[in-house]
């Protein structure tokens, strides 16, 4: 009987096997007490289909949506955010800034074996002396101490001593300026010095990057396009005697949403980087034949092309606006670079974003066998597209 | 865009797609599992204001699971799942306050006076089931889940959830015996 009574259950639900439900007939038609049971079944499920089904409200609706999409417009929060974000991202700049400050000799008092009178000295420095060209487009580039003679070349100038003297700014022998014509085309057009000192080459530590394999399906609208420019605030070394050449610098990142909150591309750019670095020189006096060392100081402002993989990450804290973070490892043809970025960004429409923020460069350079860094901190500011 | 050709599955998947997209995959679900879920939690918690509490919160919940990649194979059920987990765990919190039971749910506005009172006494019934009883025959009779959903929401076999149901019903029958007599002769 028991096996009958859930047999009615399943039939009213219409779950029952085909093959029983002559059975399940016959037993109704045989046993009252399970018609009673079919009927007052009958009676409760008729009552059920007819409860009121009830619907979201609108406004219980619009809440969900305004959450998970919009959320509450707050200005306060927009500016404390956005204020945030600038503040982080100025502390960890200085953190890449002074982090760096140890591999850069701050002053010339740090000449060794400095000979009691340098003034009088003349030499010829041997051609390995020679400064290398570490950059695309030199700009400004000259030694800051002793003296290169018998050499001529865009960036020899003669100083009086190796501390203090009298300093000219060097603008007639290196005055090349690249012109950057338009917007995001300011591809290397400035033109290197005629007179250029013979280059040795620096090995490419560029890694090659590796982009994945095209497939049919492509979403391309995972895929986000950024043009950034960059001004630069501080940098280590600080150069007194250059000025910093007036090239537009600029980034442009390709990047791929591998999910809501993470990005992950590659980016080009082109910005000047202030070098200072020195040469060990081993010294003759002519008179005497007394032997020492000097250490050859030299700044210069390499307008530099970079290239790297970056990762992006962003939250979506307040409605249209998302502070950042982005690290980025690259290279240039002198050495590998390092960037960290922080900054929010204005959501404008669905696909275009306006970003501002800071970022902190580290870039590394070696000049024969020695290794030197130079740090920056840039303002950041660009315009974000969804394809 | 319209997304109602697309099946569950694909409408979760779009959920990882930026906001726009995303929102109108959303949007399409809300509107087919909305209602659902909104009489579940009413029902359940039988207080609008913690229905409505709950029921943004499922959705929340659901929003932010589907950033995560996952397979989804039953989305009513997972949605259902959700949903059950926020409003038992609103239910304990609760359960040491007083809850004041919603008006519009205790006595609904029908034409039919009698099969009103009819569905009068079958949630008092239901109210004295046991809770796994109780809460398979709301799925069940209220909200017209599948065996399926109910099996998957539960964690439990499909046979188990149609037996789990067959002894709800029994239970009300019996609770309800000498009424629904009454109510045969009049209906």
């Amino acid at each position: 009987m028991e096996k009958y009574s859930f047999w009615v259950h399943l039939l009213l639900e219409g779950e029952l096997e085909p093959s029983k439900e002559a059975e399940i007939f016959e037993a109704l038609a045989k046993h009252p007490e399970l018609r009673e049971e079919f009927r007052h079944l009958v009676l409760m499920n008729r009552s059920l289909r007819e409860q009121v089904v009830r619907t979201p409200p609108p406004k219980l609706t619009q809440t969900v949506f305004d959450r998970l999409f919009r959320g509450k417009r707050s200005i306060a929060g927009s500016l404390l955010t956005f204020g945030g974000g600038v503040v982080v991202g100025l502390l960890l700049s200085l953190a890449i800034f002074f982090a760096g400050r140890w591999s850069q000799p701050s002053h010339l008092s740090e000449v060794v074996a400095t000979p009691p009178e340098l003034p009088v000295v003349e030499f010829t420095m041997p051609s390995h002396y020679q400064p290398p060209v570490v950059s695309d487009t030199i700009h400004h580039r000259f030694p800051v101490s002793v003296v290169e003679q018998g050499r001529e070349g865009a960036g020899a100038q003669e100083v009086a001593s190796l501390e203090g003297g009298d300093w000219d700014t060097p603008t007639e022998v290196n005055a090349v300026y690249p012109v950057s014509v338009s917007l995001g085309a300011s591809v290397a057009l400035g033109t290197e010095s005629p007179s250029r000192p013979s280059v040795e080459p620096i090995p490419q530590r560029l890694p090659a990057l590796t982009v994945g394999n095209p497939v049919s399906s492509v979403p391309w609208d995972r895929f986000r396009g950024e043009y950034r420019e960059t001004i630069s605030l501080l940098s280590n070394p600080r150069i007194q005697r250059v000025t910093e050449p007036l090239v537009r610098q600029f980034q442009l990142h390709l990047g791929y949403q591998i999910a809501p909150q993470h990005i992950v591309g590659v980016a080009v750019g082109r910005e000047p980087f202030p070098q200072r670095f020195y040469l060990i020189a081993h010294m003759e006096t002519e008179e005497e034949h007394e032997e020492y060392d000097v250490r050859v100081y030299y700044e210069q402002m390499p307008v530099l092309w970079w290239a790297g993989g970056f990762y992006h990450t962003q939250w979506e804290l307040l409605p249209r606006v998302a502070p950042f973070a982005e690290v980025l490892v690259g290279g240039t043809r002198v050495g590998p670079l390092f960037k960290a970025a922080v900054g929010t960004s204005l959501q404008l429409t669905d696909n275009v974003a306006l970003q501002l923020g800071v970022e902190g460069s580290a870039l590394l350079y070696q000049v024969y066998e020695k290794v030197f860094a130079t740090q920056k901190v840039n303002l950041i500011y660009g315009l974000k597209v969804g394809l | 865009m319209d997304y109602s050709g697309y099946s569950d599955a694909e409408l979760f998947g779009l959920l990882r797609e930026k906001k726009s997209i995303a929102e109108a995959a959303f949007a399409e679900l809300y509107s087919r599992y909305a209602t659902r879920i909104y009489n579940y939690c009413r029902t359940i918690l039988r207080n609008k204001e913690d229905a409505e509490d709950a029921f943004q919160e499922t959705f929340a919940k659901f929003y932010q699971s589907a950033q995560q990649e996952r397979e989804m194979t039953n989305l009513p059920a997972y949605l259902l799942r959700i949903a059950r987990n926020t409003c038992l765990n609103m239910k304990r919190q609760r359960r040491q306050e007083i809850v004041s039971f919603d008006e519009e749910y205790m006595h609904p506005t029908r034409d039919d006076p009698d099969r009103e009172e009819m569905l009068k006494l079958i949630e008092t019934a239901v109210e004295l089931l046991p809770d796994d009883l109780r809460e398979i025959f709301i799925l069940r009779e209220y909200q017209g889940y599948r065996y399926a959903e109910i099996a998957q929401a539960l964690n439990i076999s499909e046979e188990a959830a149609r037996v789990r149901a067959y002894r709800a019903r029994k239970q009300v029958q019996k609770i309800l015996a000498p009424y629904i007599k009454d109510f045969a002769q009049h209906m």
